[in-house]
């Protein structure tokens, strides 16, 4: 297995926002993480990808024991995410915000940057190279590669964002909340680049609430409510399973309610 | 392999910049008359590095200092009594003094960049006050307010003597073409882009295997060596001087030069070094109104510019262009 | 012994207008979530207004002290409505920078109106020195804890019992809920940086009878008043003031031990070590962050 989160655990105070979660991401798989509004699903994505320390549990990625290690040593081993706001840097341009994702791949210091020795031009084009290589992988247009990232609209940002990822080498990629603020066509599309990726090798991780695109791309859905896993298995399993449907029942005007937020 | 983008036009329109302005030095060198221009021209070049320390730690990385002429300090007395009492060579002291403010900026800022905004903005300042209480004070070392560092000897290389101000206007012409080339090396590089992406968005800079502190002590250390290069400068070049330099005064001066430049081009440095310098030139009894003018500036910028009062004149004339070449 | 407690006493009459400094930085960063480092400089303006209109205007100190109040009171409302509301960008170091200028506009300010000279102004009288065999309390001394009561009563009176200071709290805690329950947040911001430089004038009034008046002093009233805050727990009034009394302690115990002129250091050095080992302080809340 790529990725094995063993029984996490986080509190905040008195609330206990992530309660013993368990799961694995598999290569070539997207494994969606579902469930009602404050399920905890934001949280468990965070301590996955170092942004918060868990309180309890373990994690392996490719077997070596990574819970609580920080995000920058977790994108060393192949680990990244998006963000369910795209975090864009302000004042960047499309391509270089995508060449500070390709970063891990090159070597130069200070020093060596600053005096512009010898290999830096090289690598400053191989940089470059793969940004664009992550670019077109995720269809964003030639044009629009010179302007600043936050000038783009939504749904070219979310692709930006996915191909910075795309752009560190990874091997897992989290991806919170993809289709949030899209319309339905931009969703299609981001959709079926997911399980291009999937397709391609990466083991994807997915927080989502379009349940349509869930259903769609998923091979593993993981189901949580109350910061506990009530569930964990195929499309078709969780589809029957009772639990699942009292969960989402019970707060189906909650999930509308947020529909319209977002 | 494709053909190189935008980025390397950007990168040879900025060395064309270094070789205009080292065109520029070699001209205002060899045909300024006044000494009193020099010699404006001389402190803009030297705060202006300076400022370009600021620049990066500021402009680029965005982290805050208002502690800055603590390492200006440093780089000024290590220079002087270099020179005085050890008679080490002005160029190697000039060397020194810079590695030291940088060791020294190494060293506060490893607990310092815990701190973010504006508790990074008062610890800095904090820390400020206590080196220029300390230059005052230590008066055995420093001379303190009075009588301060008294003769610092001329400067020279290699025997040569470059103390005049046309022979330190072209010493310090050097070392800002040496400078700006250095930091727009860096601007153009993986080094540079993680810093700007930092200041962007530091949990997503660290999600792309970026060490982010690493980077900001980096940042930090350059910022305080080039603070400490253009103390070692300031000393040779004024030869008397004292505590008082070195005030929160000072700190503040090298922000409002990169507020008044841009916060996100090193020429804004240059520019703001320049018009902060030679301001006081334009006003009788400036001193009376300094305060004042400062504040109103860097009020007004702040509110309306927060990118810089240069970027914000650039973002405006490219958007004219570009309105008026896409119909 | 006695000079033990005479040091102490003279600790807690500084403390406690280190005490009135953090509460002007606590009602802003309450309200506003402002750090606001203008605010040693409302101490400065009210030292040195007072004092120059007593001795540049030969005003009669009755009306002067009132006059400056009003002033200052005035330049700090100034400073959230033309500077704060107004920001382009309303981020946390943006609004910290523009809080930065005013402070140095407020010093430029005071340079052109007053001068640069110190200045002493006379002390407020009427309550009488205490004097004893062992123990001196100055009358001015007196007047600065008296102070110091009077006004952290009132600010918990305001702020737990009023309207004006519920709305302000409720504006801190959920700007967007407040806003619909209809209180304008603008109208609290403008509230706290009134507040704030009101009490920042009293304490400068107070204190320029025994430590002068000056257009520079700003800036270290400013840190100090801020190391205060952070001792007592950053955003708490109760922590502002006992963190003020404490700070002045430490500072006049120390000041038996080391050269006068490292004086301003010893607070600095407190602040530095606060923020770096322990920046919740006494009454804090914990914040976990991780960068």
């Amino acid at each position: 297995m790529t990725l094995v989160v063993q029984s996490f655990a986080k509190r905040y105070g008195g609330l206990v926002a992530v309660d013993g979660v368990s799961l694995t991401l598999a290569p070539a798989e997207v494994t969606a993480i579902i469930g009602p509004n404050g399920a905890g699903k934001t949280t468990l994505i965070n301590l996955m990808s170092g942004v918060i320390l868990p309180d309890g549990g373990s994690m392996q990625l490719f077997g070596a024991d990574v819970a609580g290690a920080t995000p920058h040593v977790l994108a060393e081993h192949g680990l990244t995410r998006t963000y369910q706001s795209p975090q864009l840097f302000a004042e960047m341009s499309v391509l270089e915000t995508v060449m500070v994702g390709a970063h891990l791949s090159g070597r130069a210091g200070f020093l060596s940057a600053m005096l512009r020795l010898g290999a830096i031009r090289r690598e400053e084009d191989e940089l470059e190279a793969r940004a664009r290589a992550a670019l077109s992988r995720v269809g964003l247009p030639d044009d629009l590669l010179d302007r600043n990232t936050t000038d783009l609209a939504y749904g070219h940002q979310r692709r930006v964002e996915i191909a910075r990822a795309l752009a560190t080498g990874p091997k897992v990629i989290l991806l919170d909340e993809p289709a949030a603020g899209l319309n339905p066509k931009e969703t299609h599309e981001i959709a079926d680049l997911i399980s291009d990726l999937a397709r391609e090798g990466y083991a994807v991780g997915l927080v989502e609430h379009d349940m349509d695109m869930v259903m769609g791309i998923s091979q593993h859905v993981v189901v949580m409510n109350f910061g506990r896993k009530i569930a964990d298995g195929t499309v078709d399993e969780i589809q029957s399973d009772p639990a699942v449907i009292e969960a989402y029942l019970g707060t189906s005007e909650g999930e509308a309610a947020h529909a319209c937020v977002a | 392999m494709m053909a190189r983008s935008f980025l390397a036009r950007r990168y040879r329109s900025d060395l064309m910049g270094v070789a205009l302005l080292a065109v520029a030095v070699v001209i205002g060198g060899s045909t300024i008359v006044k000494s009193y221009h020099l010699t404006m021209l001389i402190y803009s070049g030297i705060y202006a590095i300076a400022a370009l320390g600021m620049f990066v730690l500021f402009g680029i990385a965005g982290q805050i200092s208002i502690g800055q002429a603590a390492f200006f300090g440093v780089g000024a007395y290590a220079s002087a009594l270099a020179a005085t009492h050890a008679g080490i060579p002005p160029v190697l002291a000039v060397a020194g003094s810079t590695a030291m403010a940088a060791a020294f900026g190494w060293l506060v800022s490893r607990p310092l960049l815990r701190l973010t905004t504006n508790y990074l903005a008062m610890a800095t300042l904090a820390f400020g006050v206590i080196c220029f209480i300390l230059f005052a004070q230590l008066r055995s070392l420093t001379g303190g307010i009075d009588p301060g560092i008294v003769a610092t000897p001329g400067f020279s290389v290699a025997g040569f003597d470059l103390s005049s101000a046309r022979a330190m206007f072209f010493v310090v012409g050097a070392a800002l073409c040496g400078t700006i080339l250095l930091v727009l090396n860096l601007v153009h590089s993986r080094v540079g882009r993680a810093l700007r992406a930092l200041k962007g968005s530091e949990v997503a800079t660290a999600g792309l295997g970026i060490d982010v502190v690493r980077y900001k002590v980096a940042a930090f250390t350059l910022a305080a060596g080039l603070a400490g290069l253009a103390g070692a400068l300031f000393a040779y070049f004024q030869s008397a001087f004292n505590a008082s330099v070195f005030s929160v005064g000072l700190s503040i001066e090298l922000l409002l030069m990169v507020i008044v430049g841009s916060v996100s081009s090193p020429w804004g440095a240059l520019f703001g070094a320049l018009f902060v310098t030679i301001l006081p030139t334009f006003l009788e009894d400036f001193e009376q109104y300094k305060l004042l003018i400062y504040g109103v500036i860097l009020t007004v910028v702040m509110i309306y510019m927060p990118d810089g009062f240069g970027s914000t004149v650039v973002q405006l004339g490219r958007r004219l262009t570009r309105r008026t070449a896409t119909p | 012994m006695t000079q033990l407690l005479q040091t102490l006493l003279s600790g807690l009459t500084t403390g406690a207008i280190y005490g009135l400094i953090a509460l002007g930085f606590t009602i802003v960063f309450n309200a506003t979530k402002v750090t606001n480092f203008a605010n040693g400089d409302f101490v400065m303006m009210g030292g040195v207004v007072c004092a120059g209109l007593v001795t540049l205007a030969h005003w009669p100190l009755l009306l002067a002290v009132p006059a400056t109040i009003v002033g200052v009171t005035a330049l700090g409302a100034a400073l959230d409505v033309f500077g704060i509301q107004r920001a382009r960008r309303k981020t946390v170091l943006s609004l910290a920078m523009i809080t930065i200028g005013f402070s140095v506009l407020y010093r430029g300010l005071m340079q052109v109106l007053v001068g640069r000279d110190v200045m002493f102004a006379p002390s407020f009288g009427i309550i009488p020195d205490i004097r004893t065999a062992e123990l001196y309390v100055g009358s001015q001394s007196l007047w600065i804890l008296l102070a110091l009561g009077l006004i952290s009563g009132g600010l918990s009176y305001l702020f737990l019992k009023t309207r004006l200071g519920k709305a302000m709290r409720a504006a801190s805690q959920s700007p967007r809920a407040a806003a619909l329950c209809g209180i304008d947040p603008r109208l609290m911001s403008i509230a706290s940086f009134a507040m704030a430089a009101a009490v920042g004038a009293i304490a400068g009034a107070l204190i320029a009878p025994i430590g002068a008046a000056f257009y520079d002093y700003g800036l270290v009233f400013g840190l100090k008043g801020f190391a205060a805050a952070v001792l007592g727990g950053f955003g708490s009034p109760v922590g502002a003031v006992v963190g003020g009394l404490l700070l002045g302690l430490m500072e006049s115990i120390s000041a038996g031990y080391l050269a006068s002129a490292y004086k301003d250091a010893v607070a600095l050095a407190i602040l530095l070590g606060l923020l770096l080992v322990w920046p919740s302080g006494l009454f804090g809340r914990v914040e976990a962050r991780r960068v």
